[in-house]
């Protein structure tokens, strides 16, 4: 007998029905990508820890409020995560900016030791990788975080970001010329190229 | 396609498998092209490294537990924050010297206002007004004696006595006056609220 995968969202409305099983078999399977996101944007295991466990903790308290018209509940956890981690960012940027100095010493470090596109390949590389995401703009990051290391598609990354898809398309687009440039410390670049695909930044 | 017309087609193009037309035709976007792919696969294994991560089980301990408060059932102790309050009594400690503004030079058992007799203190017989540290604590009945206290009077903030659970009330004047013992290895053993 193959066993019946419950949706997310029938696992919520037994969560709001009082089932705690249902709300920790919920837990179980989004905590993960939660994490990794807040992990992504921030950089940090604590500050991530505390992003999922509050976001579930918000979904307890409003869950209410989650209205499948708007988009998946994956999508309406990835926004408060993103809320949460955007409070945080702004919280302690003036940290953030300190240790992006650094950073920016040790990726010109790396960067002259050889071709950092090769690097990637190796671990310093994604280390220096992982640096340049998280110097990379909020507005930038988020996008980075959600389509390129969750994979998350274009629609759902919209509904998180609550902005139309287009604008996750041209972020997505700089983002990565963003981040070619970080990792390659040139300023030449070919014509054309890195254009974000429609001026809706 | 030119090559506005490919690169308009990013990110998609991105993650294409088999090189391109136009990136056969046009050198410098075929190089852009590959670094734009390496980037692709460097966060594409970014993100294979950091799959196995998640949240530890204890987050998941402490959402059960909220759960059972929110429902009306017996939630389990919550041990979430036991260091960060360890950690934090322990700096009120430290603010405790931090802050505080020496008002009269250190009295080793000069000052009979603080201390009347050394007899006094072999007998045990200290000082009744002084409070044992750590506050409550069970182990803190024989610090009289344990060594030879320095005397040391202090203003102190209100709100760290209040914070250390010492019988101070809410109001009144910010700063309270009050007299410490510091044994010899220089930690607190007792306070005396002067005021």
């Amino acid at each position: 007998m193959v066993p019946v995968i419950e949706s997310d969202e029938e696992l919520l409305r037994r969560a709001q029905d009082g089932d705690e099983e249902a709300f920790i078999q919920l837990y179980r399977r989004r905590q993960g990508a939660i994490y990794r996101f807040a992990y992504h944007m921030t950089g940090s295991a604590a500050t991530a820890e505390d992003v999922a466990q509050d976001v579930f903790l918000a979904l307890m308290k409003t869950g209410g409020s989650f209205d499948p018209a708007r988009g998946s509940l994956s999508a309406y956890l990835f926004g408060i995560a993103r809320k949460l981690v955007l409070r945080h960012l702004d919280r302690s940027r003036y940290l953030i900016a300190l240790d992006s100095e650094g950073q920016d010493v040790a990726m010109t470090r790396l960067a002259l030791s050889t071709d950092p596109m090769v690097d990637l390949m190796r671990r310093e590389g994604l280390e220096q990788l992982r640096q340049a995401v998280l110097t990379l703009p909020k507005r930038y990051r988020e996008v980075v975080a959600l389509c390129d290391l969750q994979e998350m598609d274009y629609v759902a990354a919209a509904a998180t970001l609550d902005c139309p898809v287009g604008t996750v398309r041209s972020r997505l687009h700089r983002a990565r010329g963003l981040l070619l440039e970080k990792l390659q410390k040139q300023e030449v670049r070919p014509v054309g190229a890195l254009k974000p695909a429609r001026s809706l930044i | 396609m030119t090559c506005d017309e490919f690169w308009n087609q990013m990110p998609e193009l991105a993650g294409a498998a088999a090189p391109l037309d136009h990136v056969q035709q046009c050198p410098s976007c075929a190089q852009l092209f590959e670094r734009q792919r390496a980037l692709s696969a460097g966060l594409r294994r970014m993100a294979r490294e950091l799959e196995p991560r998640e949240a530890p089980p204890a987050v998941e301990a402490r959402l059960r537990n909220a759960l059972r408060v929110q429902t009306g059932g017996t939630p389990r102790p919550l041990r979430r924050y036991w260091w960060a309050w360890a950690s934090a009594a322990a700096l009120i400690v430290a603010a405790f010297f931090l802050t505080l503004e020496p008002r009269m030079e250190r009295n080793r058992l000069a000052d009979s206002r603080l201390r009347p007799a050394q007899s006094d203190l072999e007998s045990a017989d200290f000082d009744p007004d002084f409070i044992p540290l750590p506050f409550g604590a069970a182990d803190s009945a024989g610090w009289e004696t344990a060594d030879d206290p320095d005397l040391v009077q202090v203003e102190v903030p209100r709100s760290a006595l209040i914070a250390l659970g010492l019988p101070v009330t809410e109001t009144g004047a910010p700063r309270v006056e009050a007299v410490l013992a510091l044994g010899s290895d220089g930690t607190l053993r007792g306070i005396e609220l002067v005021q």
